[in-house]
């Protein structure tokens, strides 16, 4: 009995931690799916085996704390994927440049602390990226 | 990317929410090799629209372990909408890209097909 609630523990946090793995190794590939399959495949599915441990655990009696450690990771990855996936859609904002016209002028600092002016930005070509920070 | 863009004379020039410290210790992280512009007060995303009250912010935790960082400290953060804009010499805005979903950024290959399209006849080989 021990042994099948730890393996189910393990298998349960293998695959939300492995569908995490496959998930954001998409980043950096610029390969983002629209709607992450692999991800609603092995995170309920995860999310499952892990309480089933929990549950073959509490039947047995106490739950030892490896379980409840091992399981409870499992879950708290699983269903953080799901908060933040409910989180994805970004409204469009109001935005106030319009196409063939000309773009706002600011001045601002960059990451070594220079000042930045966008008049300096004549005679150049630019791809303008607002992004959301560092994460 | 960037080669391929440095070959129709295009720079790339990224705007955050982040502080100064911030960005720097970004390009640091990320090896990153275009400019980064700071803009913690909000100034900039305001004056051009793209901002995004209330997003999930997951930043890097203060959590250590073996030497990685753990990304684990989600809060709630105003921050830019992820937007591109192609700018030529003029000053005039050729191309405009909005996700409506933060997870997926304008792609490389798109970037490249209209950088090409908008600058073709003046490529650089």
């Amino acid at each position: 009995m021990d042994t099948l609630i730890w393996t189910l523990g393990w298998l349960g946090l293998g695959s939300v931690l492995g569908g995490w793995g496959h998930y954001i190794a998409t980043i950096p590939r610029d390969k983002v799916p629209r709607s992450p399959t692999i991800m609603f495949i092995t995170q309920p599915t995860g999310l499952i085996l892990a309480l089933l441990s929990l549950g073959l655990a509490r039947d047995g009696g106490s739950i030892p704390v490896g379980i409840m450690l091992l399981a409870g990771f499992a879950i708290f990855m699983g269903l953080f994927f799901f908060i933040l996936y409910s989180q994805r859609s970004t409204p469009l904002g109001n935005l106030q440049v319009e196409l063939d016209s000309p773009m706002l002028a600011f001045e601002g600092t960059d990451s070594d602390g220079n000042p930045v002016d966008t008049n300096n930005w004549r005679g150049r070509r630019i791809l303008f990226k607002f992004y959301r920070g560092l994460w | 990317m960037k080669d391929d863009l440095a070959a129709y004379n295009v720079e790339v020039i990224a705007l955050s929410k982040d502080s100064v410290e911030t960005a720097a210790t970004h390009k640091v992280r990320d090896r990153i090799s275009m400019q980064l512009l700071a803009d913690p007060m909000l100034k900039i995303i305001r004056q051009y629209g793209v901002e995004h009250d209330k997003a999930i912010e997951v930043s890097t935790g203060k959590m250590n372990l073996f030497g990685v960082h753990l990304a684990m400290m989600p809060s709630i953060k105003t921050m830019a909408i992820p937007t591109t804009l192609l700018i030529d010499e003029e000053g005039i805005v050729r191309w405009i890209d909005q996700t409506d979903d933060y997870r997926l950024r304008s792609h490389n290959e798109r970037i490249l097909e209209v950088v090409e399209t908008t600058f073709a006849e003046t490529a650089q080989s």
